[in-house]
């Protein structure tokens, strides 16, 4: 493969380019979906196709396309190379790209079984298990269950001298129990929302997710939701479990310190950022307890690799530490701007397709050193909530509003009655500057997303977030409805 | 070429019926920020899906390499998985016996466009913003798709989709504005008209007046209100959510729930731009009133669902395996009078430019909650005086949509999850904000 990353590469250089690279993507992805006791949907996918990036006379230009045949390269050349000629006419600044050194390497994501060597029945006959499991439960009204799996093969050059190639596995499995009256909807997943949970691993994740052992409890909980009473909005302690705890701090800490949104280039979009420039490495983030870390080494995360299709080695870096913010997610071509001589490597693209941009890698927050149920305990009035239901935040990051799935009212040191659509909101630093307590390390998990979207055109990324329970002092909770 | 790939696919497969879906898309976008081309991309993307039916069960295997030897494969490995999976008696035979071709009418102006004018399109409008001392964003992009469905039982129906988008916002230190055109013709399109509009907007954020979250009489564009109903064609008009009892429609159906102001139509047929003929099951697409008068009737339909229903098939099926139906093409009828004269009828109103970051929090009440951006506006006695800071709002769609109070005569192409939808301004009594912020 690396012979047509050799061409492209000569004969963009031959066009003008002072810099090119490619990335070649092979993938394969599978994913079964079951509901109410049948297969819904069942897909394989095979993909093939590569991306070229240029600059010429200070442009960018990209150009892909979907198949892996030698005698198109010189056309997506030729169309990457003007579009980079068309990008010059609207310059303002020179491309400097941020010094790296070139790398020949073979990196690859760990895994036991490949779970493309799985019996599709084995696969099947687990998810249809889970779903006679939940519908066992006569409010449940809709069962889903799904797994997916995908294969990857990255082959990334440079004019700059870099050949690496990058295989990654992931496998993922999650369900659903929707609990339908004639006055509600409610629904309960296992083990996170969206798919379930997701890892850089082989179908051992799924042999160890203990799918079935929780079913009947998430049915259960979906249908006492039905029954029980939303939260009167009020200011409270919150004590947010891992699951919505790795949303928050991906929406809240992961996106507005994405570089490229920090210097207004995703302004008409997905919007900008409230760590502006002048608050780098000199803002109060959150409380003195509040270290998040970014690591794209994490073993087994979604946002785990060798290099970014910068080209750029893994790292691992503090962005809040002591609760000081610290550092941006950064690239190439981002990185000079702030005066950084390094990229922390976090260029991605989720497609052949795809053009990287700065997208967050694995970005989690330290345990703190307190019990669960000590914290429960220190709390007289608050509220427990964990599952993602529903998420939004305004455009520099700072207004959220998050519905969880489930919620429990804390009541003298104790957890009490189960509330449905319990909701909190907040602004970001104000809230997390009132984190006071945070779980230790026995309750640290990490939470896969597949989720993410970001860009124009639309980019969907995976990443993870890893966190224990923590506890956040005097909170608006509950829907303000006027 | 597909013709080609078609024969041999059902030569090979040993199934009773086969389809073929095929997809090219070739997408093209300049993006810009700080007054400059940050990103600009082109891909050409190829895909085929192939499903087999036999005997009540499916499956199906998409490739993008279609050479001889990876189509046997992924015929052999499809034609395995098939005999392993569980007869579904919901499915439906393929389509058969029917030809169709969709025009391309396209525009001459849309068929010129590449990267050379997109960028030309790129510099007038930062140029302008410039010469305001205001900083530009945005996109410029068009997509050309086309789909071609084939089964070995006839039937072939080829899809044209295309797409022109221009949106721009404008910067200084008093705000952001933003404007944008969607269409499938460039006919109408100025680039530094866009750029005026921005300023004209940006002018006005300069006398603020701060205001505290709760409920407010409100005028929203078209691209806000195109983001609030997003979610009721989104959760509410499927024939398989209202099987589900997912649907508001559930207990509303034929009730007078909405102001008598609104009628929304679902219109595949459209005579301007990409029409829908047939729909993903081969069905033959309708145009249908989604609310008439306040009113909702009809839900949109499949084979399946309007068979278990005792309804119109009204040939609304994106997914012929998980029965998913939408709207296609939705469309709200137009008022009497326009923007400029509701704005001018105005008292103590807001005027909201964008609606960010949406999402649902009860699919029953289709209550959403998410937040302003790009401009709030207090009208007063028919004038826009000051600007206001960002507010989020979690209101029930179902509710705002009985407060209307009036729609724009002038309606707007917006975008919408599939293609894009025809919407006009709207005015709102007692929308309900929940929270303020500080910018």
């Amino acid at each position: 493969m690396f012979d047509l990353c050799d061409k492209v590469l000569n004969y963009a250089q031959l066009l003008g380019a002072c810099y090119a690279d490619i990335r070649v993507i092979i993938r394969e992805t599978e994913w079964l979906y079951t509901k109410n006791g049948k297969l819904e949907s069942y897909s394989i996918n095979k993909e093939e196709g590569y991306g070229v990036r240029v600059i010429v006379d200070n442009g960018w230009g990209f150009a892909s396309i979907s198949n892996l045949n030698k005698e198109n390269f010189e056309k997506v050349v030729q169309k990457a190379i003007s579009i980079a000629k068309a990008s010059s006419k609207v310059r303002r600044e020179p491309i400097i790209l941020a010094k790296e050194p070139s790398y020949q390497d073979i990196w690859s994501s760990t895994y036991l079984i490949d779970p493309f060597t799985v019996p599709f029945e084995t696969k099947l006959n687990t998810l249809l298990e889970i779903d006679e499991i939940l519908r066992k439960e006569p409010s449940v009204k809709i069962a889903e269950a799904e797994m997916r799996f995908r294969k990857e093969h990255k082959y990334f050059a440079s004019t700059e001298g870099s050949k690496i190639l990058q295989t990654t596995v992931v496998s993922g499995a999650g369900y659903e129990a929707t609990a339908i009256d004639e006055n509600d909807v409610q629904k309960r997943t296992f083990p996170m929302a969206f798919g379930g949970q997701f890892m850089q691993m082989g179908y051992e994740l799924i042999q160890g997710l203990k799918l079935k052992e929780n079913a009947p409890r998430i049915a259960s909980e979906a249908a006492t939701l039905l029954k029980a009473k939303e939260i009167e909005p009020a200011k409270r302690d919150l004590i947010i479990g891992s699951e919505q705890l790795a949303l928050q701090i991906h929406e809240s800490c992961g996106h507005p310190s994405e570089l490229d949104r920090v210097l207004g280039y995703e302004e008409n979009y997905a919007g900008s950022s409230f760590i502006t420039v002048d608050k780098y490495k000199n803002m109060h983030y959150g409380s003195n307890i509040v270290n998040l870390v970014a690591d794209s080494t994490l073993p087994n995360g979604l946002g785990t690799f060798g290099y970014d299709d910068d080209g750029v080695r893994a790292q691992r870096y503090f962005i809040v530490k002591n609760g000081l913010y610290q550092n941006y997610f950064t690239n190439r071509e981002f990185a000079p701007i702030i005066g950084d001589e390094r990229s922390h490597g976090c260029n991605r693209a989720d497609h052949f397709s795809s053009i990287p941009i700065i997208r967050m890698i694995n970005l989690s927050l330290l345990p703190g050193d307190h019990e669960l149920d000590e914290m429960i305990a220190a709390t007289e009035d608050g509220l427990f909530v964990d599952g993602v239901k529903t998420w939004s935040i305004d455009q520099m990051r700072l207004n959220f509003q998050f519905t969880c799935e489930i919620g429990y009212r804390i009541k003298n040191g104790k957890l009490s009655e189960m509330v449905k659509n319990p909701t909190y909101q907040g602004i970001t630093p104000n809230f997390w500057q009132s984190c006071d307590m945070i779980a230790n390390e026995k309750y640290w998990i990490p939470c896969g997303v597949i989720n993410c979207g970001k860009g124009q055109p639309g980019q969907v990324m995976m990443m993870t977030h890893g966190c224990s329970p923590a506890r956040f002092k005097n909170i608006m909770t509950g829907i303000v409805r006027n | 070429m597909i013709e080609k790939i078609a024969e041999k696919v059902f030569k090979l497969s040993k199934a009773e019926q086969t389809e073929i879906l095929f997809y090219h898309t070739v997408d093209a976008l300049t993006r810009f920020g700080q007054n400059q081309i940050t990103q600009h991309v082109e891909s050409d993307n190829q895909n085929m899906t192939i499903r087999m039916l036999d005997k009540k069960r499916t499956a199906s295997i998409s490739i993008s390499n279609f050479s001889d030897s990876v189509i046997e494969k992924a015929l052999e490995q499809l034609y395995n998985i098939l005999n392993l999976q569980i007869p579904d008696e919901r499915l439906s035979d393929l389509p058969e016996n029917t030809n169709y071709k969709s025009e391309l009418k396209q525009s001459d102006s849309f068929k010129k466009l590449d990267e050379s004018i997109r960028s030309d399109f790129v510099k007038e409008s930062v140029d302008y913003l410039k010469k305001e001392s205001s900083i530009a964003a945005g996109i410029c992009s068009q997509t050309k798709s086309t789909i071609t469905h084939i089964t070995n039982k006839n039937y072939s129906h080829i899809y044209h989709d295309w797409k022109f988008s221009f949106s721009l916002s404008a910067k200084n230190d008093y705000g952001i504005t933003r404007e944008e055109f969607n269409g499938t013709t460039l006919d109408n399109f100025n680039p530094e008209e866009l750029a005026e509009k921005c300023i004209t907007s940006l002018k006005l954020l300069k006398n603020k007046k701060k205001i505290s979250a709760g409920k407010y009489d409100i005028i929203l564009t078209p691209a806000a209100f195109a983001e609030l109903l997003i979610y009721l064609f989104y959760f509410s008009f499927s024939a398989k959510a209202y099987h589900e009892k997912r649907s508001f429609m559930v207990n509303k159906k034929g009730q007078q729930i909405f102001s008598p102001l609104l009628t929304i139509i679902d219109n595949p047929r459209q005579t301007e731009g990409p029409a829908l003929y047939y729909d993903f099951e081969g069905s033959p697409t309708t145009n249908t009133v989604l609310v008439d008068k306040g009113i909702c009737n009809n839900l949109v339909s499949n084979k399946y669902y309007s068979k278990i229903l005792g309804i119109p098939n009204t040939g609304n099926c994106l997914s012929p395996t998980t029965l998913d139906c939408y709207p296609l093409r939705p469309e709200v009828l137009p008022g009497k009078k326009s923007l400029k004269t509701m704005i001018k009828e105005s008292d103590n109103v807001l005027l909201i430019n964008r609606l960010h970051y949406l999402n649902i929090i009860d699919p029953l009440s289709v209550m959403v909650t998410g937040m302003t951006r790009d401009g709030v506006f207090l009208i007063e006695k028919g004038q826009i005086t000051k600007s206001t800071n960002n507010l989020r709002f979690t209101e029930s769609v179902l509710t705002a949509l009985a407060n209307i109070e009036e729609l724009s005569s002038d309606l707007f192409e917006c975008e919408y999850f599939i293609g894009l939808m025809k919407v006009p301004a709207v005015k709102i009594k007692n929308f309900n904000f929940s929270s303020a912020t500080e910018f």
